[in-house]
């Protein structure tokens, strides 16, 4: 090195002034960058445009370095505020009485002990035992159950709705259909506890699920042959994403009504259920458009 | 055998090696679901001072789920290396910590003791140390795999691309996987859980994806991650199949509940062996995470991280390609929250490391867990530095599929960027033939999905 | 940055193997000797005549034109002109290679201004030179070998300077330029020991610093 750069080193350190950085560059102008717009129209790049018909994975939405623009940012923490809600949202007190349904609690206090013990939420508080031994019909073919899950948002939305049409459905195919009744901080296993109390031959509980980004709205349906405590998840067959965007209420009400049919010829459920024999109606890999992203933030 | 302690005069003791496990983890939510936690701090830090003494023998002979009633734990004892073993026998699990902690004691040489560790003393060291220890061990661990990449060799980050679909669409899948591709994602695998678990539809998924990778001529591996039985199905079709998926847990109970088994899951390796379409001679993709047993209360009464644990010690058999835990996937139940999930994924990553596993993290949250993107973010630093071999990458992380928040196509240039990591080395070549990345920093077609076609 | 190295930038470099004698004389040359020229061109005069002297001791060349330009480099007649044209001469162009790699190392690495004020609107050139070639050693009258502080600042900066230099160590003035120079800065070059000179040096540059911090004290 250079004798007078270590001189001048030295000077500098002796000087206090010995800045470990060089100077910044001088300021430059600084243009706004290019826009990158989320747009639930995605018009702006033939990619976007043919992804959209496809997906509603948020594609071709570009980079800022290797991050994301700042509209999409907003967009992105808006849905999850918007998946936060839902899930942070309680079933209100007189919610059943006032869509007529007789509301059960489960063994569950509060809506944080809801999300930490699954176990509370499978089972019924005494009182609410009590209540459905006093009102509710015995010896259905169906025992329908509104609850709302991980979503009381979906539930409010299209718990009603979905139970109606599940009746209905039912009805068409020569299937009696129990007291309607409503659980609040529910769990899908609770099904089991209610129709064997109810000596239902197959329990339908349609309760919110747990929400995805942007979507607090779906309700999922779990369907279970000679229900009664001790029954697993192979033991279910089920239905999900059922909103207005997703799987309409009148469509998977049909597919239900089929799968309770089939469950009750079949005499089982879940995993030994022969769904071929069902055809189209109860699920297979029918076309469905992808739902729409909605822009949330801004116009 | 000691199985008490006492702390400041007051003395604990405790009823089984097993219990002492349980009471010796860092809160979860899952324990205190499972009623098998320690009831506070200080009783935590008793099991601890009982769990140091402890002998790795004294672990072996205690398994926390008996030999005659299950067959992982038979796994573990039968196919143990007794040399291996006899090293380190002697340890307690204290001093088996202090030495994986030592400087002298380097990644070859964890390596060649792995085959003497049964799960629980993996779980058992995992215990006894903090976020910086499970890290500082993980990043010391080299394990390399090979499909058609060779994934896990040290400097290098790679990334599963997950291009879900909630009708498996494939044209949406094709897009998805397409554009992960241009922003550096996917040289772990280009991995697809399918919507509809049919061989039909895994086999459709599977071609689609092949013949993206041969018209591109990507150095990475696919699989679509149906149930073992239905990708058995599948490669009956005629399907190419870089890789074959399950999902496995840590005892025989809770692995019968996901219609699997030891012999199933030998089957389904030797087809691969035979049938696989990679230059292998790795293989086999598993995914774990801590809850999943007792969420079909097939626990038999033991802690999650020694469960998780024990779901390593039969993927290890298979000699996989890839393992990753899905962190925060199970629910708050298990894991409530934030530190709870960031805490779990350096335990898991730590555990499959130890045990000789291309450990992957699928860091991630579901919105009913108390846990932010900022936390989540973090997180995937945490695991960057400890050496995890991949991460997922979706859409801004979104699974539109399975509704929760991981990794995104943003996030994997992102950590390479800032801890210096690169693709496998094939991939990283690719990417710069195509001018997707140069080095260490965007190519001119970074993000352009016209570079993959 | 205070004392932060602005390092020079060369603007040109070419050679003529064979310079017509006419020229060579023109530009004070001996066309017996000198047939092969370099020529470079940069933007900070001072840090050219220690680099055209650094060729002389690499290499057998003579430093027959070197000559600032008014105003300095701001004030420029072209892009390529900055504030120097230098011209070494030689009998082969295998000696201006050499002469010419010398020179653009010194240029590189060690010949420059500094920043005085940590915005480079004042500068300072304090350099040591701890053994003189031919050029400059002729230049100030000293023998080949000597040590000589080579010290340039702007006119009040390096008054101040200067007196602060002298009396820092033991050093004799050779040549004394007051402001204004032909880029309107001040000079001097001081010799005595190495050690002395670097003394000087050190001296005259926190002196100019100091002017430059605080310039109405």
């Amino acid at each position: 090195m250079s004798r007078t750069r270590q001189l001048m080193t030295a000077l500098r350190a002796q000087l206090g002034a010995s800045d470990p950085q060089p100077a910044p560059p001088p300021v430059p102008a600084i243009p706004p960058p290019p826009a990158r717009v989320y747009s639930p129209r995605p018009e702006r790049s033939a990619f976007a445009a043919e992804a959209a018909r496809h997906t509603t994975a948020l594609l071709g939405i570009g980079h800022v370095g290797t991050r994301y623009a700042t509209d999409v940012v907003l967009q992105f923490q808006a849905e999850l505020a918007v998946a936060h809600a839902a899930v942070g949202a309680e079933l209100p007190d007189g919610w059943a009485a006032a869509n007529g349904f007789v509301g059960l609690t489960t063994r569950v206090a509060s809506h944080r002990e809801f999300l930490l013990r699954p176990d509370l939420g499978r089972r019924l508080s005494d009182a609410a035992l009590a209540e459905l031994r006093a009102r509710c019909t015995k010896g259905v073919d169906v025992q329908l159950i509104v609850a709302d899950g991980l979503s009381a948002v979906a539930c409010m939305a299209t718990g009603k709705q979905l139970h109606d049409a599940v009746a209905r459905a039912c009805g068409a195919r020569g299937l009696g259909v129990g007291t309607p009744v409503a659980a609040r901080f529910a769990r899908v296993w609770l099904e089991d506890e209610i129709g064997q109390e109810t000596g239902a031959k197959v329990a339908m509980i349609l309760l919110g699920e747990r929400p995805g980004l942007g979507t607090g709205d779906g309700l999922s349906a779990y369907v279970v042959y000679d229900p009664k405590l001790g029954k697993t998840d192979g033991d279910r067959n089920m239905i999900s994403n059922i909103h207005a965007r997703g799987t309409p209420p009148d469509e998977a009400a049909a597919r239900l009504a089929a799968l309770a049919a089939a469950m009750i010829e079949q005499r089982t459920s879940g995993v030994t259920l022969d769904l071929g024999r069902l055809g189209e109606v109860a699920g297979g890999r029918g076309y469905r458009a992808p739902q729409v992203r909605q822009r949330l933030v801004g116009g | 055998m000691q199985l008490g302690s006492t702390i400041r005069g007051v003395r604990y003791t405790f009823a089984s090696v097993k219990d002492v496990l349980a009471k010796a983890n860092p809160p979860k939510s899952g324990d205190d679901l499972a009623g098998i936690a320690a009831r506070d701090a200080v009783e935590r830090v008793a099991a601890r001072a009982v769990l140091a003494d402890l002998t790795l023998r004294e672990l072996r002979e205690h398994p926390v789920v008996p030999y005659e009633q299950d067959a992982l734990t038979r796994y573990a004892e039968d196919e143990l290396d007794a040399q291996a073993f006899a090293a380190i026998g002697h340890l307690t699990v204290g001093q088996f910590r202090e030495w994986l902690l030592d400087i002298e004691t380097t990644g070859p040489t964890l390596r060649a003791i792995a085959p003497g560790l049964t799960p629980e003393m993996a779980a058992a060291a995992c215990k006894l140390m903090s976020s910086f220890d499970l890290m500082t061990v993980g990043a010391k661990c080299q394990v390399v795999v090979r499909a058609n990449n060779t994934l896990g060799l040290p400097g290098r980050l790679s990334s599963r691309c997950q291009p879900n679909h909630p009708t498996d669409d494939v044209e949406g899948i094709l897009a998805s996987a397409r554009e992960g591709l241009a922003y550096g994602c996917g040289d772990a695998v280009i991995g697809i859980n399918p919507a509809t678990d049919t061989a039909a539809s895994t086999a459709e998924i599977l071609r689609v994806i092949d013949d993206l990778l041969r018209r591109n001529e990507v150095p990475t591996q696919h699989c679509v991650l149906s149930h073992v039985t239905v990708q058995m199905k599948a490669l009956a079709l005629g399907c190419p199949m870089d890789l074959m998926f399950q999902s496995l847990a840590g005892t025989e109970a809770a692995n019968t509940a996901f219609g699997i088994s030891g012999p199933l899951l030998d089957d389904a390796w030797a087809l691969m062996k035979e049938r696989g379409t990679t230059r292998g001679p790795n293989r086999m993709y598993f995914e774990t995470g801590q809850g999943s047993a007792l969420s079909s209360a097939a626990h038999h009464g033991a802690d999650q991280v020694t469960i998780e644990a024990r779901a390593y010690g039969l993927a290890r058999r298979y000699k996989p390609f890839l393992v990753n835990t899905v962190v925060g996937f199970i629910g708050p139940e298990y894991l409530e929250d934030g530190p709870q999930i960031s805490r779990a994924a350096l335990e898991d990553h730590f555990m499959g490391k130890l045990l000789g596993l291309p450990m992957g993290c699928d860091a991630c949250f579901t919105y009913h867990a108390r846990m932010t993107q900022d936390e989540l973010e973090s997180l995937k630093v945490l695991l960057g530095a400890a050496g995890c071999t991949y991460l997922m990458s979706l859409p801004v992380g979104d699974d539109i599929m399975l509704n929760y928040q991981s990794t995104s196509y943003h996030d994997i240039p992102t950590l390479r960027r800032l801890l210096g990591k690169r693709p496998t080395p094939e991939f990283d070549a690719w990417l710069d033939a195509r001018g997707i990345w140069r080095d260490d920093a965007p190519g001119p077609r970074f993000g352009d999905v016209a570079a993959v076609r | 940055m205070i004392l932060e190295p602005i390092p020079p930038s060369v603007l040109s470099v070419r050679r003529l193997p064979y310079a017509d004698p006419a020229l060579v004389a023109a530009y004070g040359g001996d066309p017996a000797r000198h047939t092969a020229l370099g020529l470079v061109t940069c933007d900070q005069d001072d840090a050219m005549y220690v680099a055209l002297d650094e060729a002389t001791k690499h290499a057998e060349v003579d430093v027959i034109f070197a000559k600032s330009f008014y105003a300095g480099a701001a004030h420029a007649s072209g892009r390529l002109s900055g504030e120097i044209l230098g011209v070494i001469a030689a009998a082969e162009p295998e000696a201006i290679e050499h002469g010419l790699a010398a020179l653009l190392a010194c240029l590189a690495h060690d010949a420059c201004f500094y920043d005085a004020d940590g915005k480079r609107t004042i500068t300072v050139f304090p350099h040591v030179i701890s053994s003189l070639g031919d050029y400059l050693s002729r230049e100030a009258g000293l023998p080949a070998g000597a040590a000589m502080a080579y010290l340039v600042a702007p006119p009040l900066e390096a008054t101040i300077g200067l007196d602060a230099a002298l009396k820092a160590a033991d050093v004799r003035a050779v040549r004394i330029t007051p402001p204004p120079t032909e880029t309107n800065f001040a000079c001097a070059w001081l010799t005595g020991t190495l050690d002395a000179c670097e003394a000087a040096a050190s001296a005259y540059a926190a002196a100019v610093v100091d002017v430059a911090l605080a310039p109405k004290r």
